[in-house]
């Protein structure tokens, strides 16, 4: 598709600046000022190739932080991290460089790229804007270096607060390396489950880690299912539940039906074992939140029970 | 004071009406930057003034000057065709490129959610469509889709999501003509927007949330393609509404351990009532909510707080879950989001 060229690409940008100021979402106002930002560009070689738009590096610096400036008070504007994106698509995704200054610099950009959007989460933990474009960048440039440290990254935000469950999320992409077709290896799951386990302890009614949990067991269920490892990690993780249920109780004086999402992962594990006493326990957990301990969703854990208990018949 | 009165809201239906109507004359200048989307606060406004019945008593035109034809006549007005610089047709949101929407001006490119909130619109102001560029609509959708399977916005590029591919979906559902997308790739790309804990994500590993999963099965709904999907994924249902009722706490959550907010009562409500499973939430608990966050100048906000005054998206998605129960209000369709009555009439006159 060819646009028609300005003659003064120059002037062309300063306006939508300008534009800009008065309207950060329009959408046109920024692929128009992409437009001026490429055609003022200048590619290393001349025989560079790229499927990515290329802009120089002083005009990627600038406009990123013309886009941070603006960004500031709409924290939840697509536009805006939709150009920021724009700008580092091109170098993120060739990083594939021998040399080590150019690689050098693009990893420095990386860096500080990682850093401001962990800037915006100090302020918005949750912001879903943030979040995608720190996966897009993790995914893109697929260090092993930087998805290690993101794990670290992940734990200051679950010490920080255990129920940010974007930071659960995050755990789950870093963990898969990404990919959906690299389930989580059995080896290492009993020692996720640990910690898992040990931050479920921190607030049993939290959902985020039962959810994960159940997860996790459930992607082993798929990958090796009845075979003894996955009978022990099973058992084990059954063990490790009904602990932190009896914990519970014995420190609060409350009864551990209470965590409803502690016993709804229970349900969940008591399914995947499948024999008959396990089924006849899990609808009978089903029947108490129904009737008792989570009236909001009576109808549901009603319905629940009815399938368990077709299951075990 | 019995408890049942302190919860026992009036429904506010003529508050209501004059907000919506308040809001087609004129929007406060915070809204500036909702001038690219104006198209869709016009069928925020429409689609709530059906569900209150505005539309059918024809002395309401007079009472509050509303004119069905000069929003007819403005919508179509916002109508591109394609051209060589050109590649999305459809509509833009607004005239703020200016007045010329012909070949001359190549930055005022359809907008696919545009192009959806003026089909809907369209049709619940009694139009016929006769004037809507369907075949050029239909093959843009080939320069909108990416090879992943999922959709831009704008020929010129945007960032891609579920949210897209929900409006490609609406709009061939309602023109009636998939030609111009790849179903398979988008089943590809619903299905890898599936999350670890049931639900679905606005783009792949992202984190479950009540928008995106209505985009993601109301896309599938649309297609025909749910039961399918069900069939081949074994559990998901059973997951999906297990995360879609798990977000009630009183009003709806979008996300785990977030906060409750009356748009998501749509976005989940819906989506359960796609899957026959509405009937799982607590309606009492849940209306007790919404109705709290009622204005007393009319519309809704997302919380009941003094912070948040009302705005058109909570009003009309309030609104719309709200039109799933009261027996007084005109129901929204859950899979388009728009006139339920309306679009069966439309459809019945196509045929």
């Amino acid at each position: 598709m060819n646009f028609p060229t300005f003659d003064i690409p120059e002037r062309a940008l300063e306006l939508t600046a300008l534009c800009l100021r008065f309207n950060p979402a329009n959408y046109t106002t920024w692929w128009f000022r992409r437009q001026c930002l490429a055609s003022l560009s200048t590619p290393p070689t001349s025989d560079f190739e790229s499927k990515y738009t290329y802009f120089s590096e002083n005009f990627i610096a600038n406009d990123l932080m013309l886009a941070s400036k603006l960004g500031g008070s709409n924290p939840k504007n697509y536009q805006v991290w939709y150009h920021r994106r724009n700008l580092l698509e091109q170098s993120f995704s060739d990083m594939t460089s021998d040399s080590d200054t150019e690689c050098g610099s693009v990893l420095e950009l990386v860096n500080e790229e990682l850093e401001y959007i962990a800037g915006v989460l100090d302020k918005d933990s949750k912001n879903y804007h943030a979040w995608s474009h720190r996966q897009w960048i993790l995914k893109i440039i697929n260090m092993e270096s930087k998805w290690t440290a993101e794990i670290e990254y992940i734990n200051d935000l679950l010490e920080a607060d255990v129920r940010n469950n974007s930071a659960w999320n995050q755990r789950w992409l870093v963990s898969h390396r990404g990919s959906k077709s690299k389930p989580f290896p059995v080896e290492a799951a009993s020692e996720e489950v640990n910690f898992v386990i040990s931050k479920a302890r921190e607030d049993p009614y939290n959902e985020s880690p039962w959810r994960y949990f159940v997860a996790l067991i459930k992607e082993q269920f798929r990958l090796i299912a009845s075979s003894p490892e996955f009978v022990s990690l099973v058992d084990t993780c059954e063990n490790a539940l009904k602990e932190v249920k009896e914990k519970f109780e014995l420190e609060s004086k409350k009864d551990g039906m209470e965590c409803t999402h502690l016993i709804a992962a229970h349900i969940d594990i008591l399914e995947m074992k499948g024999d008959e006493d396990s089924l006849s326990s899990a609808v009978e957990f089903a029947i108490l939140l129904e009737s008792r301990y989570d009236p909001v969703r009576k109808k549901y854990w009603k319905l629940r029970a009815q399938q368990l208990q077709v299951v075990a018949n | 004071m019995s408890t049942s009165s302190s919860f026992e809201t009036v429904f506010k239906r003529v508050s209501h009406i004059q907000y919506f109507v308040q809001c087609l004359k004129k929007l406060p200048s915070k809204h500036a930057a909702l001038d690219t989307n104006r198209l869709t606060l016009v069928h925020f406004a429409v689609q709530s003034l059906d569900i209150l019945g505005f539309f059918d008593s024809p002395e309401n035109f007079k009472t509050y000057s509303i004119n069905k034809e000069e929003i007819i006549e403005w919508i179509y007005s916002l109508q591109v065709t394609s051209s060589a610089t050109r590649t999305s047709a459809g509509f833009i949101g607004g005239s703020f490129l200016g007045p010329d929407v012909d070949d001359g001006n190549y930055c005022n490119q359809g907008h696919l959610a545009m192009t959806y909130s003026a089909i809907c619109t369209l049709i619940t102001l009694g139009d016929d469509l006769k004037r809507v560029n369907r075949k050029e609509i239909i093959s843009s959708l080939k320069y909108l889709q990416q090879s992943d399977g999922s959709f831009q916005c704008v020929g010129y590029g945007s960032e891609c999501d579920l949210r897209f591919v929900y409006c490609a979906c609406a709009i061939c559902y309602i023109l009636g003509d998939w030609s111009g997308v790849d179903k398979d790739a988008m089943l590809q790309y619903i299905q890898s927007c599936r999350t670890y804990d049931g639900a679905l994500s606005l783009v792949p590993n992202q984190e479950s949330h009540g928008g995106s999963t209505y985009c993601g099965i109301a896309s599938l709904a649309l297609m025909g393609e749910l039961d399918q999907v069900f069939l081949h994924f074994d559990g998901w249902k059973e997951d999906l509404v297990r995360w879609c009722v798990s977000r009630q706490m009183e009003g709806m959550q979008g996300r785990p351990n977030k906060l409750e907010d009356t748009c998501y009562s749509y976005w989940i409500g819906a989506t359960l009532k796609i899957l026959d499973c509405e009937y799982l939430l607590d309606r009492d608990v849940l209306r007790c909510f919404v109705m709290g966050c009622q204005s007393g100048t009319g519309g809704f906000s997302k919380v009941r707080d003094e912070y948040h005054p009302p705005d058109l998206l909570h009003s009309f998605y309030s609104l719309a879950w709200l039109s799933f129960s009261r027996k007084e209000l005109h129901p929204i369709d859950c899979m388009l989001g728009m006139s339920s009555r309306h679009f069966d009439a439309f459809r019945r006159n196509v045929v």
